[in-house]
């Protein structure tokens, strides 16, 4: 359960933000979550909703947009984005390729006052 | 309706919103900001792993970072390489299980200084369990690190450790599909380690597929294969090891 462990990530940064910033509540976070990684967006929805928060991060909502992976083919080049470690290169068919992102988790912007 | 439990959740629509909050929404009591952040959800770990590498170089440490699913072999390949690199070069050992001291105890049979993280509820190390870890460790300068990940072929590919190397482990007693289903793993690995060949004959284990659908997620993936109980194969994987 690393949604778990990515949340509690979540609530140490979110909670920086709120004293760096001088600020009293979030309201909202959104996040994008490469389509690549290793996370599942309800898990961690849950484990936020679920885990004991800070008080300026009670009542927080968590969006998650998803973030289609981009590469580039091994073996034509091509640049093409992909949802799934096994999409193929649209243009040759081939999986072997660079990874540019997709795998990765962002935390986009939060609305607080 | 979903069939497991009757509730309304469908597929995760992107752009959706939290339904599950049992908590009150805060009562806005000032003007609300929006705020760009984009900020990498695994900056605290990176940062750590970065700390964990500094500290490996400074100490002349090759960290070696082992995953697979549980029962792959690590631990009977971690034990059968202590022994034969004996007078060889120094090894330290950090064992990550979710519960017991038996893999530690059976690492320090060898001879071997080794500290057992027990992770609780997590599963998979993080860097910051490795760090404390090290402050458990004798000082041993120029000696292999080797860091036995809990048996897991999911959550630790996204936890740097600070290693030079991950060596991901499949048993020829497991599918040798296992590259496809759980690609994540194995783009992030530097060697592929094909464990427990001496059941080939006994398995439909096929190796080439297993290679070849490895290289197809990573195709700069090195690729060994030996078995550590009967010892086929260990002189090149402690060839490779003496190389990181």
């Amino acid at each position: 359960m690393h949604e778990l462990s990515l949340c509690r990530s979540l609530c140490n940064s979110l909670e920086q933000e709120v004293l760096t910033r001088q600020l009293k509540q979030v309201l909202s976070v959104q996040l994008a979550v490469g389509s690549l990684s290793c996370i599942e967006p309800q898990a961690l929805e849950f484990c936020f909703t679920a885990m004991e928060k800070p008080q300026a991060l009670t009542g927080c909502t968590l969006k998650i947009r998803r973030q289609p992976g981009s590469a580039t083919c091994r073996r034509c080049a091509s640049c093409y984005s992909l949802q799934n470690w096994l999409d193929p290169c649209p243009v040759c068919g081939a999986l072997e390729r660079d990874l540019q992102g997709g795998d990765d988790v962002l935390i986009e912007q939060m609305e607080a006052y | 309706m979903c069939g497991i439990c009757g509730c309304d959740a469908t597929e995760l629509d992107p752009g959706r919103t939290s339904k599950l909050t049992t908590e009150a929404p805060q009562k806005v009591t000032g003007p609300v900001q929006s705020i760009a952040l984009h900020q990498d959800l695994m900056h605290a770990n990176r940062h750590q792993a970065e700390h964990n590498r500094e500290w490996f170089s400074g100490h002349r440490l090759s960290a070696i970072n082992l995953v697979s699913s549980p029962g792959a072999g690590k631990t009977t390949l971690l034990e059968q390489t202590l022994t034969r690199l004996r007078g060889r070069r120094g090894a330290l050992v950090i064992e990550g299980d979710q519960q017991t001291e038996l893999d530690a105890a059976r690492i320090r049979a060898t001879g071997t200084p080794a500290v057992q993280i027990q992770t609780g509820q997590a599963c998979h190390l993080d860097a910051a369990m490795v760090h404390r870890a090290l402050h458990q460790l004798p000082e041993m300068d120029g000696a292999l690190l080797l860091i036995e990940n809990v048996g897991n072929l999911i959550c630790p590919a996204m936890f740097d450790l600070g290693e030079k190397a991950r060596v991901v482990l499949v048993s020829v007693t497991e599918g040798d599909d296992k590259p496809l289903k759980y690609p994540s793993i194995f783009h992030h690995a530097d060697l592929l380690l094909i464990t427990k060949t001496d059941l080939l004959p006994h398995v439909q284990f096929d190796t080439r597929n297993c290679i070849e659908h490895a290289r197809q997620i990573q195709p700069d993936l090195q690729v060994l294969q030996l078995s550590a109980t009967q010892g086929d194969g260990m002189s090149v994987w402690l060839n490779w090891l003496e190389k990181q």
